[in-house]
């Protein structure tokens, strides 16, 4: 009965995990819309966040409320889309192979694969987008949390071990430089807050996980 | 910040509620199969399959094999099944995966906020891309005012061009359609169509003994790039002799037996006196010059007795005895050949010295002969589909003002024609592999008109980087590169000897760029059925197959699957004779034919039809008559010509030009003060004109481009290597740095192209940040100064070619 209720405590812990990778994937992967932005003030996740010490999201309707979406999908271009920052949210340009598809990519393919996925041919990435590779997180971590609650403990520790390994080798070594230099590069709270979360997110996974980046 | 486990996972719990964070689509899926193998690398020990294709970075579009392990290409090398190529390709199309893997490539449609060019711009969905786009045209069509919708490409060929411009365009009813031939080598082929017909010139350099190059630089950049020049650097080792007649000592001037400096547009002057020297010493092919060209033997002589090679000298510079030499080595030296390129046309006399370098080839005997200037052979694709039948309009813009025979158009002036809007202007005007405010003159002005709202309400670009043309954009969708995309290919060959080729995705068009082949498809379906019936292919790939399963060579040997696997195919049952013009017609050829009376032109006329003056009537030659017997003749094009090789042009005299190939004083030349020097521009071996300059290895080799300034010159004004100087036109002054070397004609400035770019990305303009390259840092800080700037866009008033070699420059040290 306690090992059920700690196979279950894992479990919750491990969907915590996903929520959060899947979060800032989510972030990284397009402009926000109003309803999102709805959504990062009403949960409750506001308060969580400001309790924590993080300075919290925007709200829709707040002063910053000035900033309009529009505004933001343009700031969301120059940071992530355009020639112009240096932001290219690919893995293989942020660790200094200048340019797409590189070995780091090539790598992180490899690791998709052995752990069973593959790009969705409809969605349209470069495998070592910060989007998918926070996903891939994402992925094993709800995997992880799917694996406790059916009892498979041995597969459990496996996907939690792919995800060390991922952020170790991968995700871990350039997403928290990434923040940094998107939190520089930007004067919009929105984005802002993304480059905290994004930091926050990588460096306590790292902790939790025991992967020191 | 780093949490503690605690607090960790208290935010993620708070994320639970999230319903706006979708799980899906997912980025991620579980894995499919595997994709196919042909091979192991042996640099990462990885899959690898190899791809043919085709390049598309320069217009000789060179057979290709891509190597992709995993979806990512890794090396692009030649297609040994190209007999064109023979597997071999240059240093820009082995640099592929650079432009592929561009991290300042554009991959997704973007829409402007805020006024055109500001710089600010927002992602749009395709759908929303297309749905703005379908309406604008149908609203113009709904008006009946397609004309509005102006076209404007850069590079557009083979299965492109057909589904784009032969299917797309006309079943929605513009042909406002412009291109860029004009700012190229238009004045060559006007030259040719006013002479022997349908335009392209093949120099069978091969079996050539003797090559003379004027104003072309085939070892460097030429529209058969490696394939010409292999087959150069073959003739040589063979023994052949070459000398260069440049204003520059160019890589190919470097290794000809001997390099002439020639004052730049007087290459005519010296091919007149080398035919003057043909003439007066009997070297001549009389049989040519009287069975196929509509002069005598005297005529010629009479009209070239003033031409001396001493009178040569003094316009040129090239020493009388030199010119002799040459003209006797052309003459007897058997078989030979001139490469004439931009050098020799992109001047106001550009036209006119092609015709006299044509009347030399043809009275030397050279036409269409093995090791001669012969005729272009090239595949000829079938589709199935029927083209669009309806009426088609277009605005009279394209030509410019005042042109004799502006047959490809004058796309250097469509800016001016805009702003003068006396013919009309586009509302909706979209370019496509096109770089308009780059690669033109006068770029001033061309940035302010595209900048005009109220000049051009909506402008549309079709681009792979962010350029100094799409930057002026309202919207800009993502083109696949030439690696991700379809088509069947049909560029020239060297071996009268029809290859087929196609071009296949190397990989999956990277983030949602899209063939623009494909997006028409989808336009047209947007803008209604009455434009969507004309294209009833879905997409590129099912164009190109359908070419492969209607083309009966390609059928035969194997249709879709055999291009798929081996990328070309060379039709050898379809080798062309030399001489073809020589043919004789069979009676089956001359059924339902009449002659005309006055030229001698078996056509497909109407009984009583006049040949000369019916519309369009060229399109209907199918011979030509010579003492009562009809042969094939040279087809003519774009002009109802007869099937004579014709040195004396009717055409010409017509619009007050001399009908004999004459020489032409380029007016500003004349009138030039002593101080002052000729621009001229020229290419590199490493760097494409406008569209390569995002390519890190390219650019790392070739990145700035300072002035060429002979030493005699320099001293005389002061100047000395490295110093920056001044180089002022009557449109502008730029300031750029002297590179002083006897390697130029000590009356020319010359610049290249290819730098001083503003947007292109880091490694071209150097104005954006871009990150890091470990071990490996973009080092260069000069990218040098566009000459563009201080160049007038003014036409030859024959054919309109750009005048790029003719701008007149005063230089002062800064
Ligand atoms: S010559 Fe070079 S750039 Fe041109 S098509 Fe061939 S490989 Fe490509």
């Amino acid at each position: 009965m306690n090992e059920r209720k700690k196979e279950n405590g894992k479990a919750e812990e491990a969907r915590a995990r996903a929520g959060l990778y899947r979060l800032v994937a989510h972030m990284v992967a397009q402009e926000p819309d109003e309803a999102f932005l709805r959504e990062l003030n009403a949960t409750g996740f506001r308060e969580t966040v400001a309790s924590l010490g993080l300075s919290p999201p925007p709200a829709p309707t707040s002063t910053e409320a000035d900033v309009t979406r529009e505004e933001l999908a343009v700031e969301y271009a120059r940071l992530f889309l355009l020639p112009g920052a240096p932001l290219h949210p690919y893995e293989s340009v942020q660790r200094g192979e200048g340019q797409l598809w590189g070995e780091a990519t090539a790598g992180v393919q490899e690791a998709y694969r052995e752990a069973g996925f593959e790009l969705n041919p409809e969605v349209h990435h470069v495998p070592d987008h910060l989007a998918v590779e926070l996903e891939f997180m994402a992925h094993l971590a709800t995997k992880e949390a799917e694996r406790l609650a059916a009892g498979s403990t041995e597969e459990a520790e496996a996907l939690q071990k792919r995800q060390k390994s991922f952020l170790r080798n991968h995700l871990g070594t350039w997403a928290v430089a990434f923040a940094h230099t998107l939190k520089a590069e930007t004067s919009q709270r929105y984005f802002q807050f993304l480059a905290d979360l994004l930091e926050t997110v990588i460096k306590s996974d790292a902790y939790f996980l025991d992967a020191p980046l | 910040m780093r949490l503690s486990r605690r607090d960790f996972l208290r935010l993620g719990m708070a994320t639970a509620g999230m319903a706006a964070v979708p799980v899906n689509p997912a980025f991620l899926l579980a894995a499919d199969s595997p994709a196919p193998v042909t091979g192991v690398s042996s640099h990462t020990g990885r899959k690898l399959q190899a791809v043919p294709s085709a390049c598309w970075q320069c217009v000789c579009r060179s057979s290709i094999v891509g190597f992709v392990e995993n979806g990512r290409l890794v090396k692009v090398d030649g297609n040994p099944n190209s007999q064109r190529t023979r597997g071999r390709i240059c240093a820009k199309g082995q640099a592929a995966p650079n432009f592929l893997y561009d991290p300042d490539r554009i991959l997704y449609p973007m829409r402007r906020v805020g006024p055109r060019g500001s710089g600010k711009w927002k992602r749009i969905s395709w759908d929303e891309a297309l749905d703005e786009i379908a309406g604008r045209l149908k609203k113009l069509r709904d008006e009946g005012h397609p004309e509005r919708f102006m076209f404007h490409y850069g590079r557009m060929k083979a299965s492109s061009s057909k589904i784009i411009k032969s299917y797309f365009l006309p079943a929605y009813g513009t042909k406002t359609i412009g291109n860029h031939t004009a700012i190229c080598e238009g004045g060559k082929w006007t030259a040719q169509e006013l002479t022997w017909g349908k335009h392209y010139d093949v120099n069978d350099v091969e079996r050539s003994k003797y090559i003379v190059v004027m104003g072309s630089n085939p070892l460097e950049a030429h529209t058969s790039h490696e394939v010409i020049a292999q087959r150069i650097v073959e003739a040589r080792a063979n023994g052949a002799g070459m000398v260069t007649f440049d204003v520059r000592l160019s890589n190919t001037a470097a290794v000809s037996d001997k390099w002439y400096p020639v004052r730049p547009g007087t290459d005519g002057a010296v091919a007149l006196a080398m035919a003057h020297v043909v003439m007066a010493n009997e070297l001549y092919d009389k049989k040519f010059i009287n069975k196929w060209t509509n002069v005598t033997v005297q005529e010629l002589k009479d009209h070239l007795a003033r031409y001396t090679p001493e009178w040569a000298e003094g316009i040129s510079g090239v020493p009388a005895s030199e010119i002799r030499a040459v003209a006797r080595a052309y003459a007897t030296k058997k078989p030979s050949t001139i490469i004439s390129y931009r050098g020799v046309v992109a001047h106001y006399n550009g036209v006119e010295n092609e015709r006299i370098i044509q009347m030399l080839e043809a009275i030397a005997g050279n036409i269409d002969v093995p090791g001669g200037r012969t005729r272009a052979v090239g595949p000829k694709w079938k589709n199935s589909y029927k083209k669009p039948k309806g009426k088609v309009k277009k605005l009279k813009i394209l030509d410019g003002k005042e042109i004799a025979y502006p047959t490809h158009h004058v796309s250097h002036q469509v800016f001016k024609m805009i702003k003068d809007g006396s013919n009309g202007r586009p509302e909706v005007y979209m370019w496509y592999c096109y770089q308009p405010v780059y690669v033109n003159g006068e770029v001033q002005e061309n940035i302010d008109v595209l900048k005009d709202e109220k000049l051009i309400p909506f402008t549309m670009a079709v681009d792979v980087a962010m350029s100094e043309s799409s930057a002026l954009a309202d919207i800009i969708l993502p083109d696949a590169t030439y690696l991700e995309r379809w088509d069947w290919e049909d560029m020239v060959s060297y071996d009268k000897t029809p290859e087929y080729y196609i071009r296949q995705p190397l990989v999956k068009p990277l983030g949602e760029a899209r063939d623009f082949k494909d997006v028409c498809v989808d336009l047209a379906q947007r803008i209604g059925p009455d434009v969507a019936k004309w294209l009833p292919f879905k997409s590129a790939k099912e164009f190109v197959k359908d070419a492969c399963e209607h083309t009966k060579a390609v059928k035969a040997a194997g249709g879709f699957r055999y291009m798929v696997k081996h990328g070309a195919y060379v039709d050898h049952k379809a080798k062309h004779p030399y001489r073809s013009h020589a043919k004789k017609l069979k009676p089956k050829d001359l059924q339902g034919t009449i002659v005309d009376k006055k030229t001698g032109v078996v056509w497909k006329g109407k009984p009583g039809q006049d040949y000369t003056t019916t519309k369009k009537a060229y399109k209907k030659y199918v011979g030509q008559m010579i003492d009562g017997v009809a042969y094939k003749g040279f087809k003519p094009d774009k002009l109802n010509k007869n099937g004579l090789f014709e040195i004396k042009s009717e055409f010409l005299a017509k619009k007050g030009f001399p009908a004999m190939p004459s020489w032409m004083p380029i007016p500003e030349h004349e009138k030039m003060k002593e101080d002052e020097l000729i621009l001229t521009t020229f290419k590199v071996n490493v760097q494409i004109h406008s569209r390569s300059s995002n390519s890190k290895w390219l650019t790392e080799i070739y990145h700035t481009n300072p002035a060429w300034i002979n030493p005699e010159t320099a001293a005389r004004l002061g100047i000395k290597n490295k110093d920056r100087i001044k180089v002022k036109s009557h449109i502008g002054e730029i300031t750029t740095k002297a590179y002083v070397t006897p390697r130029v004609h000590p009356k020319v400035i010359a610049i290249s192209m290819h730098c001083g770019r503003w947007e292109y990305g880091r490694y071209g303009s150097g104005k954006k940040v871009f990150p890091t390259v470990k071990d490996d840092e973009p080092w260069w800080t000069d990218f040098g100064v566009h000459p563009n700037w201080i160049i007038p866009n003014a036409p030859d008033p024959i054919g309109g070619q750009q005048r790029w070699m003719d701008t007149v420059v005063s230089v002062t040290k800064e």
